[in-house]
Order: structure tokens, then sequence, then C-alpha cells
């Protein structure tokens, strides 16, 4: 496995961050940088803290503060303590507006926690600025910027992959039903499902669509047709309210179909509506929660977020992620450290774990490369209401494929 | 034939909810006049009081539902009556309909900080007693929300005929749906029919909400403003005047999407772009050919698009000395902020500052269509849009350079506004503003998302014009561009347009008896007003960089109209006062420490006060001050005092 | 051929006759009345001659152009001026303004770009008639304070002097003294009498004041129930039984 070589290679990247300050015991270096006294680091984030849907996409600061907290409860780095000073809000798309306002009014080393849901257009004030980012990586505006560092390598939302022909075939499932709205973003999602199945024919696409009205949950008429095209595998490109609605409306008509729920990783939602998505698969884009035995990293997080009295979801997740990289870096850059150098250090990472909650990401090609040559990802499947590791033996939470990589060809686990 | 009736079936029970939302439309809009467009927010109240008592708190379903719909939701209606719509009888009904934009603006935001907080409403559980028990009718099944929407619609339905017909309060009410000119004569007590069905239209507001709720996986005021909008066609369809016309409208778009959803082929282009817009397109299309709708436009409220004009503006009854001293004052802060921002400030003033005069020139077309052509447009924010994509896409597409191309883009705008003003103009009053709106979602759904308008999932980016790549360069280009608009505002205003334009509001029947041709010149102020606005959208997009469509989304035009009736329509003073308070009320609120939502709450409760004061609440507030200065000054320094107003101008022939 | 020529004109609302095939001459320069009971009609008909309401069958020809189907406007421009029963003001605009308004849409100079130019201030020969009318009107005196400002019988002047401005050969009066003393209706008698002698414009008058109608009205047309029941000079008019009977005895 050449990505373990590799890792091997890459020392302590994927150490367990607890052990941050113990490079550290001399004396405070004298750093002249943004944000940096002699006894603490300050960073900021834009995020969509309000927003039409009430979605908690601002938890991701809390992720933040919880690993601030750990690294701070053992002396924090070089002698200094971090912080997260003015998490600021995005609101209806001012994250420009508000990334300026952090570059330039809070004094900040770094970006940590960005989440912008919709285009993040302070995406290049940010690169023009070569602070060193890091969010949760949901728009295509992170893509080719080198001090932009997301919880995954940079996305191509329409491209087709071997995962979903390959879950098909292993699940049995034979004929799909692909569900978008009328929203770009959602539509390029559910061409890039086409584009695999046409590629990879281990079932058919059934029943396709991407003329939804985003705000007008009623799909019984499209579930109705899924039904008598046979669907046994729906993947939908939705949010919550689509992919719920669907659920309820398949058991409403009996139609028996499990779901592919690319965004769906939310145990407060699965608590409450688990009984209509059981046997479904949900994506994952970190170690999921439920891998057992619980990996290092994962224990590290969930026992910190405990501590901070958080409970803990997809945005906290980016947000400890986002955290674990930007100590990552500081430890790279060493007790002088400065943006540039904290950024040229986890570009030289071939395979970023985030502390153990990533599959590893390679930061000399993943700002720009859409077609890395493999792409493992987390999938849970749903039982009792639960989330349950899916496709993968114990102790291995990432499935990777190789991209070339025939449909027949066995995974890898990691 | 059976797919048919399946797909019938299967539209019922959303066109019920569409039915209950249109029947609350009609009812205040024929007892009150009042077009209520915060009914949305009315559900929205009700199904968060309903989540937090029930979910949360754990209370009985019949009892929370007992609370929450039949105590709270008749006492929400009968405040808003008592606070504010009981007041605007006599308002016009642009008037009217601003308050309730305000409502729409505002509430959300209330109940979201103060009842919701910040922790996720998933679970969202019906009244039913198992939202998820199924029912079957041979091959069609019902679950239980939907269940629980069709009982009450039936009921809803079966006790507003017995009310109707039986009733005292029902038969008053129908009196006055009938002919409200009627029952004033009849000594009918108006306010005790106000103040009924206001609280009967809010119980069907707090019913739809709770029917709504557990069709979504969590609660978002966004859902039901959505859905608000799309059932106006039903009530449209009803001509904002028959019950049983309501129902029938709503339960026929429930059914008309379903069979949408079932004939066409799922995939297809058209499949995308008329199934997402049809409540708005068939809005539009009815608002434009439904005979029984137009001739109640024509014969019994013929004067609905004439506002009354406000009281004559400060800058206009102050004497000199203080007219002096303000303009002195103002270039005075003026230029100290202009120069403060050109040499000390950070890049983050700068931005509010370019974010300031970029929305002050956006909001310079709403002084020109709401200000002086006294017509409430609530599509601004997409005229912006056309402005901005047709820049972006032109520079990307020919390549052309950018600050000609911000006149394009312009061009394309007016174009566009004259086009939609045609027919537009025909409707008048709230018929215009709610075609306006149903302009500007269609753009949202059906334009918008196109790669040839947004570029799609890929905006397009804008450069900065060569020479004003900086910030700096760039607010001081911005503060010039202003400058030329707010110069050409004023000649209009000054110029034989505008002396038309105040004709026309002034009395528009006396305005077309000197010869003025009414169409022809609204049709200028629409094109001038969505020039404007394309200006200002085109240069928004080239200060971020790229023309992105959640910029100008439909819940901007409102939000727009309301920021800017809430301060001083009719003024170049008043948009940039907008401009300003847009950019700088969050930072403000930032300071303070609490959530930039609650400017939606304090523009939102602003634009309420528009019926009392038309000229705007700032104005207002100036000219009390105004009085208080000058009752200090000596003698000679004052102005000319407004005398008392003996003769009624304007008014129905 | 009469200036104005009203043929047949035809009114129905919802199966209700409310004008049944009436027709009027108005010559050059004379001065006519129309009167008759409540809802007889009147103004329907005289929302009819100015295109606020289309009629059902008949035709209007105003100075040998027909105008049945033109809009208010166009019939304005062609030279029909009006003043209203209630009255019609244009608030927030100064008294001058209200006749500069009428004045620049007669000369139809009004232009977009002069407006954008700053061109679009009135010409000195703008601003001579329109004091020319003021002083005629006699309302010179207030010439620039806001409309509001003024009695109700100086707003109707006001009114009569925007309708003037527009040149009409042909004004239209709907009830002149609605709302005025009998000081104030002597006085807008005789300035209307001024007006005419010195503009040779024809007036035609709904009117309830029958004493105002008998010192201003050389001839009359009596409605009843959407139908003319006579029409003539006025003393011979006044003086039928028949028109003593409809209307005559109901208001004296």
């Amino acid at each position: 496995m050449s990505l373990a070589l590799v890792a091997a290679a890459c020392g302590n990247a994927s150490s367990s961050p607890g052990k941050a300050n113990k490079q550290n015991d001399g004396k405070n270096a004298t750093v002249d940088q943004p944000g940096v006294t002699k006894d603490t680091i300050s960073v900021g984030g834009v995020a969509s803290i309000t927003n039409a849907l009430n979605a908690p996409y601002g938890d991701i600061f809390k992720g933040v503060k919880a690993y601030f907290a750990m690294v701070n409860s053992t002396g924090g780095i070089y002698g200094r303590k971090l912080e997260v000073v003015t998490p600021r809000d995005d609101g209806m798309v001012n994250n420009l507006k508000e990334v300026q306002g952090m570059l330039s009014e809070d004094n900040v080393f770094a970006a940590v926690g960005l989440a912008t849901i919709f285009n993040f257009n302070g995406a290049a004030a940010l690169s023009t600025a070569g602070i060193p980012s890091f969010g949760w990586n949901l728009n295509e505006e992170w893509t080719g910027k080198s001090n932009l560092f997301g919880n995954s390598g940079a996305l191509c939302l329409g491209c087709d992959g071997v995962e979903l022909p390959w879950m098909a075939k292993q699940l049995h499932k034979t004929t799909i039903g692909v569900l978008a709205y009328n929203v770009a973003d959602s539509k390029a999602c559910a061409e890039g499902v086409r584009k695999s199945f046409d590629k990879f024919k281990t079932a058919q696409v059934g029943f396709y669509t991407d003329s939804l009205t985003f705000g007008t949950p009623d799909f019984s008429v499209e579930v109705g047709k899924m039904k008598q095209a046979g669907v046994d595998f729906i993947t939908t490109c939705m949010d919550t309210n689509g992919v719920l609605a669907i659920a309820k409306e398949a058991r409403k008509q009996n139609l028996d179909a499990i779901q592919y729920v690319p965004n769906g990783y939310d145990q407060s939602f699965m608590k409450v509506n688990g009984q209509f998505f059981e046997g479904s698969i949900v994506r994952v884009p970190f170690v999921p929660f439920e891998t057992r035995p619980v990996p290092a990293g994962v224990a590290e997080y969930l026992k910190w977020m405990k501590q901070q009295r958080v409970t803990p979801n997809e945005y906290t997740t980016y947000g400890w992620i986002n955290a674990a990289m930007l100590l990552e870096g500081l430890k790279g850059a060493g007790p002088n450290f400065t943006q540039k150098k904290v950024v040229d250090a986890l570009n030289k990472l071939k395979n970023d774990t985030a502390g153990g909650l990533l599959d590893g990401i390679d930061w000399t090609t993943q700002h720009v490369e859409k077609r890395t040559p493999e792409a493992c990802a987390a999938f849970v499947k749903v039982v009792n209401s639960k989330f349950v590791p899916a496709f993968v033996p114990k102790g291995k939470p990432f499935l990777c494929f190789k991209r070339d990589q025939g449909v027949n060809v066995p995974p890898t686990y990691k | 034939m059976t797919d048919f009736i399946t797909y019938v079936i299967q539209g019922i029970p959303f066109g019920c909810v569409f039915a209950l939302v249109a029947v609350g439309l009609v009812l205040t809009y024929k007892t009150s006049g009042v077009f209520n467009l915060a009914f949305g927010a009315q559900a929205f109240v009700a199904a968060s009081l309903y989540y937090v008592l029930h979910v949360r708190h754990g209370w009985p379903t019949l009892l929370a539902f007992a609370l929450v719909v039949l105590v709270i939701s008749p006492l929400l209606g009968l405040l808003l009556d008592v606070l504010i719509f009981r007041h605007l009888r006599t308002a016009s009904p642009i008037a009217k309909l601003v308050s309730s934009l305000g409502l729409l603006v505002a509430v959300p935001e209330i109940v979201t900080i103060l009842v919701l907080g910040e922790s996720s409403t998933f679970g969202v559980v019906g009244i039913w007693w198992n939202d998820n028990a199924l029912y079957r009718f041979s091959d069609y099944v019902i679950d239980g929300k939907e269940m629980a929407i069709i009982v009450s619609t039936l009921l809803v339905v079966l006790l507003l005929g017995l009310l109707f017909r039986f009733a005292p309060i029902g038969l008053r009410m129908r009196a006055v749906v009938e002919s409200p000119r009627m029952t004033e004569l009849a000594g009918v007590n108006a306010d005790r029919v106000s103040a009924f069905s206001w609280m009967l239209s809010s119980l069907l507001a707090g019913l739809a909400g709770v029917l709504l709720a557990p069709l979504y996986a969590s609660l978002a005021p966004q859902n039901f403003t959505t859905l608000l909008i799309a059932a106006i066609a039903a009530a449209a369809f009803a001509r904002l005047t028959s019950i049983p016309m309501a129902l029938v409208g709503g339960l026929l778009l429930g059914i008309i999407q379903a069979l949408l959803s079932g004939y066409l082929p799922p995939a297809s282009v058209i499949a995308q772009s008329v199934k997402p817009t049809l409540p708005f397109a068939a809005l539009f299309l009815l608002l434009l050919f439904w005979p029984g709708l137009r001739s109640a436009i024509q014969n019994k409220d013929p004067l609905s698009g004439v506002d009354p004009p406000p009281d004559p503006s400060v800058a206009v009854t102050r004497g000199r000395f203080l007219t002096n001293a303000t303009r002195v004052s103002g270039v005075v802060v003026g230029t100290g902020v202009l120069l403060w921002l050109l040499t000390a400030a950070t890049t983050y003033w700068i931005g509010i500052a370019t974010t300031a005069v970029v929305l002050s020139i956006v909001f310079l077309s709403i002084t020109v269509i709401t200000g002086m052509a006294g017509q409430v447009s609530l599509c601004q924010a997409t005229f912006a849009g056309v402005g901005a994509f047709s820049t972006a896409q032109i520079v990307k597409v020919l390549g052309l350079s950018v600050l000609p191309t911000l006149l394009l883009g312009a061009a394309v705008a007016a174009v566009v506004g004259a086009l939609l003003a045609v027919p537009m103009l025909r409707l008048g009053g709230i018929f215009l503003s709610l075609g306006t709106l149903a302009f500007a979602v269609m753009f949202d759904t059906l334009l918008a998302p196109l790669g040839w308008v947004s570029g799609g999932a890929h905006p397009v980016s804008v450069p900065r014009p060569i020479g004003f790549v900086d910030d700096r360069p760039f607010l001081i280009l911005c503060v010039v561009v202003l400058a030329i608009v707010s110069v050409f505002v004023i000649f209009i205003r000054r110029g034989t347009t505008g002396r038309y334009l105040t004709a026309l509001r002034g009395s528009e029947t006396a305005a077309r008896s000197i010869g003025i041709n009414p169409t022809r010149i609204r049709i200028l102020a629409f094109a001038v007003s969505a020039g404007i606005a394309g200006l200002g959208g085109g240069i928004l997009a080239v200060q971020k960089g790229v023309a992105v469509k959640e910029d100008f989304g439909y819940f901007y035009g409102l939000f727009f109209v309301v920021l800017v009736v809430t301060l001083m329509p009719s003024t170049v003073e008043g948009a940039i006062n907008a401009g300003v308070g847009f950019a700088l009320v969050p930072e403000v609120l930032k300071l303070v420490g609490v959530s930039s939502s609650w400017q939606f709450v304090l523009f939102g409760l602003g634009a309420i006060t528009y019926a009392r004061h038309p000229e705007g609440v700032l104005e207002f507030q100036k000219g009390k001050s105004l009085a208080a200065i000058q009752k200090r000054l000596p003698a000679r320094l004052r102005g000319p005092v407004p005398g008392p107003t003996p003769v009624p101008t304007g008014g129905a022939d | 051929m009469s200036l104005l020529d009203a043929v047949n004109i035809t009114k129905r609302f919802a199966g209700i006759t409310a004008l049944d095939a009436v027709s009027m001459q108005v010559e050059s320069g004379e001065s006519v009345g129309l009167i008759g009971p409540n809802g007889a009609g009147k103004t329907t008909f005289f929302n009819c001659l100015l295109g606020m309401l289309r009629p059902d069958a008949g035709s209007v020809t105003f100075d040998e152009r027909d105008l049945t189907r033109a809009p208010v406007y166009r019939r304005a421009r062609a030279g029909i001026g009006r003043t209203f029963q209630r009255i019609e003001l244009f608030a927030g605009m100064s008294v001058r303004d209200h006749l500069l308004v009428a004045e620049r849409c007669r000369l139809g100079t009004g232009r977009f770009w002069k407006d954008i130019l700053n061109l679009a201030a009135p010409s000195g020969d703008e601003k001579a008639r329109v004091l020319a009318t003021l002083e005629l009107l006699r309302l010179d005196d207030v010439a620039d304070a806001p409309i509001e400002s003024l009695s109700l019988g100086r707003g109707r002047l006001v009114e009569v002097g925007r309708a003037l401005m527009t040149e009409p050969k042909l004004l239209l009066l709907d009830e002149p003294s609605s709302g005025l003393d009998a000081s104030e209706t002597a006085a807008l008698a005789d300035t209307l009498r001024a007006v005419q002698s010195e503009r040779g414009t024809a007036v035609l008058l709904v009117e309830h004041d029958v004493e105002f109608v008998r010192t201003f009205a050389r001839r009359l047309y009596v409605l009843d129930f959407g139908t003319l029941i006579a029409t003539g000079a006025t003393a011979a008019v006044l003086g039928s039984a028949e028109v003593r009977k409809a209307y005559l005895g109901e208001t004296v």
C-alpha cells in the first residue's frame, strides 16, 4: 500500500494531538505574526450561523473550541494557548465581507472554522492574504487555493465514481432511483450518480428526476413511479427535509427500497427518524464515531466533546478536524512559526488524517487534483435508528477504491 | 385513467394545505383589506410553539393543540388587529401590504430567537395520534399527517359553512365580505367583525402551521413562506373574494402539481422548468388573464394603485437656515468619513462603506418606483440580479471591459423592467406587488439556476475595472457612480417625468384628464427603476468579484422594500440612509453583542409603521425634532410652518 | 358639424340599462347644462364622454375626430378638459405646478433625455402662460402655496385653471358648486363667464344647483332613468311640466 508507506514517512502527523505540547517545553520563541502574542495564538472563522434552514452550521466553532481546550489543557503549543476570537456569521452570503473583517479587524493567525453553505466568495480574499485557513469543504471555491485546507480534497460534484455501483452490487440492488432538486449543485450531484452507473453497470437507473421543487416536500408521485419501476435503491442529492419526506412516502406506499444519503450523518436526526431509514446507507466524510474498536482520534474527540458539554455532530467534527490540521501545521512549522511556514508544512503532508479522523489527504496534489488515484470514504448503515459501520472489517473505517479500478476488484480498507 | 385518478388523489393533501392558506388570505383581505403576507409567519409561530410544547416539553397532543391553535393563534390575530391593522382601515392597500410584509420579515426571526433557540428541531410531530399510521383506500394509502390535513380541511369547510350560514357574527362577516360599504351603512360594528375575522384567519394560520410542520424534517420559516407564496395563486383564483373558490383553487393547485409530476417526463427540461415554477407561474398568469380578478380590480377598486402621497418632506418644510445647517453638517461628516476611509480605515470598513454605497444605488431604484411612482415593486432585487448576471456574462462571453458593460447590464435590466411593467401595470396596487413577487420567485426557481444566467453551479466571476482593482479606488468609483445616479434621480424628479409621476400619485384620474398617459409614464418609471437596480446589482457583483444568485433572491426583494420604506422612501437622502443602514446596522448589532438577525426584526417592525408614516420613520422623527428645534430658533431663521390640510386631495370620484 | 357629437350612448351595468341611447351636441363656445335627479345617469354619461367608461353602444365624435374608443388622456389631448365633483388635486404640488404640469402636457415637449440633462425647467413662455391663467382666475396670490393650504372654492378654481392650461375646446364641469356656499358659487360663475368670454371655451355643466344652471347655461339636457327627457333652451326646459315633475318637483 503506497499510502501506508507515505503515512509512515510523515512521522507524527497523525500522532495523538494531545501530546502537542511535548515538543516545546523550552522558552517561547519570539514570533511576529498576526494574532500571536507571548502566550496566545488567536484564530477566527466564518460560518453560516444564521441560515434559512435553521441548521447548526455554527457548531463548527464548538468543535474548534473543544480541540483548543484539549490542547490548552496540556499547556497549549509553543507555550501559547489557542483561542477563537469572534466567530463571524456569514448570514445571507456575506462571507466576503466577514472574511475581510476577520483579516483586518480580528488580528488572527489563522482562519479555523469556515462553513459557508452558499457561494464561498471570501475564499479569494483568504487566498490573497495567504493565511492558513481551515473549514468545511463544501463549495467549489475551495479548489486550487494552496492555503485553504478543507476536510477533504478538492470536490467534484458531477464526477463519476465506483463506490455507488460497487455498493449496489454488494447489497444486491438492481434498480436505482435518482432524485435531485432543480438546483445547480443538486443536479450536478445527480448527474454524477448517473454517470457512475453508466460506467459501471451493476444496476440500472430506473427512475431519474432533477426537477423537484425545493421547499415543497411532496414526493407521492415520484415514489409511486419508483415503485412502478421497481426501484430498490434510492440515491438523493437533497437536504434532510427531502430525504425524510421521501423515506416517509416510501414507507407509506410500501416501496421496498433503501436510501443512499450522501450527507445525513446526524445522530440527533436519525434518533427521531431512524424508523424510516432502516437499512439505508449514509456516507460519512470522516471516521464514523461508531467505529469499533474506537480509534484513538475519535475517542479523544468524543471525550473532549463530552467534557465541553457539546453534542457531537457533523459540524463540530469539521471544527475539530480543522483545529487538528492547524496544530499539525504549527508543529510542522516549528517554534519560529509563521503563517507561511504553517501552510508550507501542511502542503508537504501526503497523508493528513487530522488527528486520526480522516482517511488521509495528500496536500501535495489534492488542492487541485479532482481525480486522485485513490478515493476513500466511510459508510454507515442505519440499524435500529443507529449508525453501524458498513462494508468494512473491524477497526478499518474507510473503504478505498482506485479510480480506474473495475467494479469487480475488491476495495481496500484503511 | 387509473394513473390519472392516482395522481389526483396524491395531489389532494397538499391541495388541502394550499386551500387552507388561501381561505385565510381571502378572509382577512375581504374583511380588512389586508393582503396578509404574514400568514406564513403566523403559521410558523404556531408550528414552533406546538413543537416546543409537545416535543420538547412533552405536553399531550390535544392540550398543546388546543392551547396553540385554539387559544394562542386567535389571540395573536386579535393582537395584530388591535395593534396594527385596525388602525389601517383607511390606509391604502399598499400601506397595508407593506405592514404585513414587515411582519413577514420580523416575526419568524423573533420566534427563532425567542422560542426555538439554537437547538435542533428534528422530530417534528403532527396532531394526528400517529403521523405514520397508514390508511388504505383500495389502491391508495394515506398516512396520519395527510389524514390530519384532509380531516381538518373538511372540518374547516363544514364549520365555516355553518358559521357563515347561521351564526350572527358569521352573517355579519359575510355581509362585510360581500359589500363592506353597505355593512357600514347598516351599522354593523366593523371593529368587531374585523377582530373576529383576524382571529379566525389566525386560527387557520395556526392550523396550517401545525399541519404543515410534520411534512418537513425540521422547522424553518422559509418552508412556510415559500408555501404561502405558492398558495397566493389559489387566492387569486378566488379573486381574493370567494371562500369556496379559494378552497377549489387550493385543491386544483395541489392536483395540477401532482398531475405534472405524473405526466411530465421527470428528467426533461420542461419538467425542470414547469414543475417548480407552477404556483408562481399560475399566479402570474391568473393576475394577467383571470377575468374575474381583473374585473374585480377595475370595477371595485379603481384607485387601488393610488397611494396617498406623503407629507411634504422635512427638506421641503424646513427653513433655509436649517437646510443649510443640515447640508453643511452632512457634507462635513461625509467628507470626514470619506477621508478616514481613504486613509486610515481597514479593508473591512472600506468593504462595508462600499456595500453601503452600492446598496444605496440599488435603493435609489426604490426611490424611483415607490417614492416617486407610488408602486410597491417586490422584485427590485431580481432586477439587480438581472443587471449582475448580464454584466458578468457579457464580460465573460464577449470580453468587453467592465465599466461599459455595467451600463449594458443596466440596460438589460431596464428592458426586463419595461417588459414586465407592460402587463403588470394593467393591474396596479397590491396586484402589481403580488405580480412582481411572483416574477421574483419565478426568476429564482426558473432562470437563476440556469447556466447561461448565473453560471449554475459555477457562478460567473467579474473582474474589477482596470485602475479600480484596489478597494480604495473602487470605493471612490462607487461613490462617483452613486453621485451620478443621485443627480440623475433628482433631475428626473424635478423634470417632466417627476412632475407627471407626482401628478399621477396625487390623482390618477385628474392626471389623465389633462392628457398624461399613465401607462407610458409608469413603464418609463419601471424601466428607469429596473435600470438603476441593474446597475447597482452589476456593481455589487463587481465588488464581490462574482455574480451570486443568493445575493438576489426574492427575500432580498422583500427586505429591500421593508428597509427603504422604514427609513425614507421618497428621497435620495432616504435611499442613502437605507444603504448605510443595510451595511451598518449588522455591525452595530454585533457591537451591542446580539445576533445580526435582529436587523430583520428591527426593520420589519419599522415597516409596520409605514402606514402611519408613509414618509418613513426616520423622516417622521426628523420632522418631530425639526419642530422642536424650530421652536427654539429665533423667528427669522424658521422656515414656513406647514399649514393644516383643509382640502381633501385625490380620492374616489 | 358640432364640436361634440355624442350619438346614442348606451351603457348597461349587470343587465340594468344606465344610459339608453342618449345623444348630445355641443357647439363651439356654447355653454350647455346637463341636469337630472340622483341616479339619472349624469355621471355615467359624463364618464362615457371622457373615456372613464366604455359605452356598450353609440359613438363620441369631438372636433371631427372619432373618440369612441380613445383612452382618457387622448381625449384630453384632443381638447376636452374637466373638473371633478369631488376635488382631485395633486398633493404635494404648488398651485403654479398644477398649471405647469398641464401646460407641459399640452405642449408635449417633456422628453426623458431633457429630464436627465436637467433641461426640463419651465421656459419663460410656459411661465408667462401659467401666470396669465393664474391672473385670470385671480389665483396669483397663492401661486406658490402648497395645494393643501387652499380653501375648497379656490381648489376648484385650480382645477379649472389646470384644465384651461390644456387649452380645451370644451370644458366639462362636474357639479362645480358642490361643497361651495352661495357667495363662492356666485364668484365661480363670474369667473367661468370671464373665462368663456376671454378664451371662447365651450362649457358642459353637470349641476344640481338650478340657480347656477339657470344663470350659466344657455341650453339644457335633462336625463331621467337613463333617457333624455327634455332638451332645449334653458328657460323653456326648466318651464316644462315633465322636467318639473321628474326633477324639480323632487328638489324644490
